[in-house]
Order: structure tokens, then sequence, then C-alpha cells
């Protein structure tokens, strides 16, 4: 007997435990037995963060993390259904989709000084402080690699194209660049201005429709189609899923003509009210944490919106980074307040031209 | 059995069956294509693809959640719907046809609708529970095929056996198991297969009400899709044809029941 009583012991071995914990553990006490639910993506990304970052953040925060896979349409539909109640408390979507959350008061501004992660966000991906991107992909043509893909958008128009391109769905949002194209490319206007001339392109786009083989609305099955020959040149879709493809040895890339290509920004945003906003500020803070934008990056292929990561040069063929490559590239990201009040008049006149 | 089938009768089933069939060959053939991605006719061949999706924690996990979830459903969608259907055939009830309207209308309206109707009533109610929520869910969309399936049984029992019954003596409770039972278990039946079907395949409902720890095949299904279009994709969906004959079959054995005398 060492005359060690009970109490004693008890407060030794609370002592060590406390002295031998891991610093984070005892740091973020704060969060343990906490919960959020989140909505991520699918697809690689989503498969990421589902089973690396969130697995890892329950670990060092003690919490619970509950995700539930979709995509922005959706997520936006579910924050609306719940935003009496909240059920979410992080919630990602396409930047398209930041002004209509705002708007709607679905979205709450970040505490800037709860996320010390926000120091290395390029301030392109900051959205006022109402979100921030968290992954980067860019929208351009993919081809099958047997034939030598436009060195220009205009040229899709030729007729030794017909019926052999594939489109995306008006339904999805790279649709808005394709019209965004068109309409630089009857006005000879740059992108940026190109945007705003939407209205005066249709009939150019209807110009297009003897090329069209038919219309796509998942990326991936459309490269696989590309890549077995059904069509020659897709137009226009996300690096994000073409390029899982493309790495896998499948015969289809990616190319960018002159005119420049466009950004596809996955963004996360907070929701407005939504259950344990502190451990919500502190996963979305995790998310654009250095750490964890170089695996996820490297996993799904898409850029990170902070400065500062290092990636070897077979990741960088895929991915538009720096933020210096990202403009020498003339990556474009469009006016989406602006595009978002047109949206739905230029999804009906696209199903117009396109109904069979 | 079929020699007096007319050979035009025989003919027109041959290319039902082939136009319903073949589509179910395509993927089966493809997930044993030894490439990358998915292609069709198959390159080479391998198996490969059926070990890394039985492999996937993640796909044996969503596959045994549906099959629970659409055996709970399809439990509490015939305790409900068998009696409904009793009632709703065998008695004149006031205002008997609202109900029925009521309880047809999933049929009706598009199933996002309810979807995310659902999801806006339980989160004013402040549920959390994922699981009764995809329940509940589900029941409302499968109950409809229950009490459609049952009724048509009830609708067609020749009352001069039950008369018969009783008045030699049986009691209701053996009428009910020795008389009328035989006669709707084909519908019965159906309608559970139907339920089991429908809940298992949805997607509308789930995709509001589902999250990522209650998330079903089909969910799981489109959420690969968008990560990677490979052959494993028609591996999981050569499973889902294998386990839906595997189901038919079963019930063929166990139950005895023909599939002639399902469809009738």
């Amino acid at each position: 007997m060492t005359g060690l009583s009970r109490r004693t012991f008890g407060k030794l071995l609370l002592g060590t435990a406390a002295v031998t914990a891991p610093m984070s553990f005892v740091r973020n006490g704060w969060a343990a037995g906490k919960e959020i639910q989140i909505g991520i993506w699918g697809g690689a990304q989503g498969e990421f963060v589902k089973k690396q970052i969130i697995p890892a953040f329950e670990k060092d925060f003690d919490c619970k993390v509950t995700p539930e896979e979709g995509f922005t349409l959706a997520n936006v539909g579910k924050m609306r259904a719940t935003k009496d109640n909240p059920k979410f408390s992080v919630m990602f979507i396409d930047d398209v989709a930041i002004p209509i959350c705002k708007e709607e008061g679905l979205i709450a501004e970040l505490p800037k000084a709860d996320m010390p992660a926000l120091a290395n966000l390029y301030p392109r991906f900051g959205f006022d402080g109402w979100g921030t991107a968290v992954a980067i992909s860019v929208a351009g043509l993919f081809y099958n690699t047997s034939v030598t893909p436009p060195a220009s958008y205009a040229e899709l128009w030729d007729s030794k194209y017909a019926g052999k391109l594939k489109l995306v769905s008006p339904k999805n949002t790279p649709s808005v660049f394709f019209l965004i194209v068109a309409a630089a490319v009857k006005s000879g206007k740059p992108l940026p201005e190109a945007q705003y001339l939407v209205d005066d392109a249709f009939d150019k786009v209807a110009e297009l429709k003897p090329n069209i083989l038919n219309l796509f609305d998942n990326g991936p099955q459309a490269a696989n189609e590309v890549a077995q020959g059904q069509a020659d040149i897709g137009l226009l879709e996300l690096s994000k899923y073409i390029y899982p493809a493309t790495a896998k040895g499948a015969p289809v890339n990616m190319s960018f003509p002159k005119e420049g290509s466009f950004a596809g920004n996955n963004c996360q945003v907070l929701v407005k009210g939504g259950p344990n906003q502190d451990l919500a500020v502190a996963f979305m803070n995790r998310m654009i944490e250095p750490s964890v934008q170089k695996p996820l990056s490297e996993f799904a292929l898409t850029a990170p919106p902070v400065a500062g990561v290092e990636f070897s040069d077979e990741t960088l063929k895929y991915l538009a980074y720096p933020v210096e490559e990202m403009d020498a590239r003339g990556l474009f990201t469009p006016d989406w307040g602006f595009i978002n009040s047109k949206r739905s008049e230029w999804t009906e006149k696209l199903n117009g031209i396109f109904a069979v | 059995m079929t020699e007096g089938v007319s050979p035009l009768l025989k003919f027109v089933v041959a290319i039902i069956l082939l136009i319903v069939v073949a589509p179910l060959v395509v993927p089966i053939l493809m997930s044993i294509s030894d490439t990358p991605f998915i292609v069709f006719p198959p390159q080479g061949f391998t198996l490969d693809w059926y070990g890394e999706v039985l492999a996937n924690s993640e796909a044996r996990d969503s596959f045994l959640f549906s099959l629970k979830l659409a055996a709970v459903v399809t439990l509490i969608a015939l305790l409900l719907g068998v009696p409904c259907a009793a009632g709703l055939t065998r008695y004149r009830l006031p205002g008997g046809d609202a109900v029925l309207g009521l309880i047809l209308s999933p049929l009706i309206v598009p199933l996002i609708v309810i979807g995310v109707a659902l999801l806006q009533l339980f989160s004013l109610l402040g549920s959390r529970a994922t699981f009764m929520q995809l329940v509940i869910g589900h029941t409302v969309v499968c109950l409809p095929y229950v009490i459609r399936a049952v009724s048509a049984s009830f609708v067609l029992i020749d009352s001069r056996l039950t008369d018969a019954a009783a008045v030699l003596g049986a009691p209701p409770h053996v009428v009910a198991a020795r008389v009328i039972w035989p006669q709707v278990r084909p519908g019965v039946l159906a309608g559970a297969i139907f339920s089991f079907i429908v809940s298992f395949d949805d997607y509308p409902i789930s995709m509001w009400l589902a999250d990522g720890n209650n998330f079903p095949v089909p969910l799981y299904l489109y959420t690969v899709i968008e990560r990677s279009f490979d052959p494993s994709i028609a591996a999981i969906a050569s499973l889902m044809i294998f386990f839906a004959l595997l189901l038919v079959i079963v019930i063929e054995k166990v139950f005895g029941i023909s599939l002639a005398r399902l469809a009738s």
C-alpha cells in the first residue's frame, strides 16, 4: 500500500491526463460533444471531405459532423425549406448562389476574427465576407484526344463539327458559360463584356444546333462518352469532372480556347441561425487551411483559393494555380448578380432552341 | 400450358421481353470490361469491379441501409394499407372516396414536391430523427401501391365462399384466416413487393430527407456517378439487377405464387 488515497489518485490521474492530452484537444475543449450538420457536394470533393477532412476535424474537436451530399440547387432548396428552424450549419454551394442566399437571408456574414485562415485567402474568393471558395475548377472544352481541339470557340460553329458536339444542359451552371461564349463569338467582345450581351446572342446560339449531337447533364458521364468517340468535343464543363477521367488514362482532355475560360468556384457559406455556429465557423476555417487544401486539391484536381500551397509539376498540369496562373489563363468569374436576374429567362430560351 | 397460345401472341411477348430485358444486359456486359472507364462493347474481361464494390464499406452500408429502410417501410405500409384497403372496399364509409383520393395523391403529386414539403414540416417540428423522417416519407409514397394492390384482391373476393363458411359455423377469425386470407394473399404480396421496390429505388424523397449517416443506395449511386464514371457503377447496377431477380425467385419459391397470378 502506498498510502495514496482514492481521491488523491483521481486528482493525479486527471492532472496527468490534462498534461499529456494533445494540445488541440485541450484548446478545442469548448467544442466537445457538439454536433453540426453540413451540406456538401457529391463527387470527388465530397468523397474527400467525408472520408478525410471530417474524421480529422471530429477527432481534433471531439465533436460530431454529419455530412449530407447534394448539389448547389438542392442545397439552396434545403436552406430555404428549413429557414425557420435551420437544420444545417454550413452549406457548400457554387458562387452563383451566394448573392441569392444573401438576398433571401439564408446565410450569415463570416466572423473574420474567428477565422485566422482567411489571412491566406485570395481576396477575389472572399465574396465580401459572405462565404469563401474552397475549390476552384476551370470550365472549358473537353475533347477526344484523337481530334485537335479548336483554338477559338468560334470554330465550333463550323459545319465540320455537324453532329459531333455535346452541349451542357440548360439546367447546369456551365450552360451560362456557353451563352457568354456565344455572345463573345457574335460580338467579338471579351468574355467580361460579352456577358451583358447574351440577350442579343440567341440567334448565334440557334446556329449551333446542327452541330449538337445531344445535351448532357452529368460531366463524368459526358467525359466517358467523348472518350468512347460518341462525340468529338463537349462544351462546356468544369475540370473537376473531366480531369479525373484524364488522370485515369481515358482518351479525353480539356482545352481552353484563346477567348479565355471560366472559373467554377465551389464555395462554403455559414447558414444563418444554424446550430452551433462556433463549431461551424471552426469547420469553415479548417476547410481553407493549407494543410487541408493541399490534399483536397490533389485528390479532386481543383485549385485552392488560398495562397502558399505547394504542388508537384504533375498536379499542376491539372490546376490553374496560383492566382497568377488563373489570370494568365484568362480565368473569368461572371457577374452572378446580373446573371441570376436573367437566368430563368435564358434557360427558357435555351430549352426552346434545343427541345426536340 | 402454352399449346393454345397463338404464334402472334408469342411473338409480341418475345418482342416485349427483348425490349425489357435487353437494356438490363448492357450494364452487366459493361461491368466486366477491363478498362478504367465504361465502354460498350466491353474490352477484356475482369470481375475486379465487383470486388471493388463489394469491398467498399460505403456501398455496403448504403445497400444494407436501403434494405433495412425498405423492410421497415413495407411492414408499416402493410400494417396501415391492408386494413385501410379492407375498410374502403368492404364498407360504404362517408367520405371514403375523399380518403382514398388523399391516400393515392402521392401517385399524382411530383415526389420532389412531397419531399421538400416533408423537409419543411420536419424542420418546423424541430425533428432531427433522420431515419424516422425517411420511414414516414417513404411510407407516404409506398402506401398507395399497397392499397391499390390489396383493394383489387378484396374486390375480387368471392362472397359466396365467406357466406358458406359462416353458414357452416366458422367463427369470423376462422373465416378471415382460412377463406379471406388465401384470396387476398396475392394482392398483399404484390403490394409488399411494390412497396419494397419503390422504397428501395426512391431518390426524390431521400434526396431531401437523408443525411450522411442514413444514405440509401440511389443517393450513393448518384454520388458515385459524379465521382467517376468507371465500370464499378455498372457493377453496382448489375448487382441491383441480380438482387431484384433473386427477390422474384425467392418469392416464387417460398410463397409458391406464380408470376402469372401476381400479374393477374
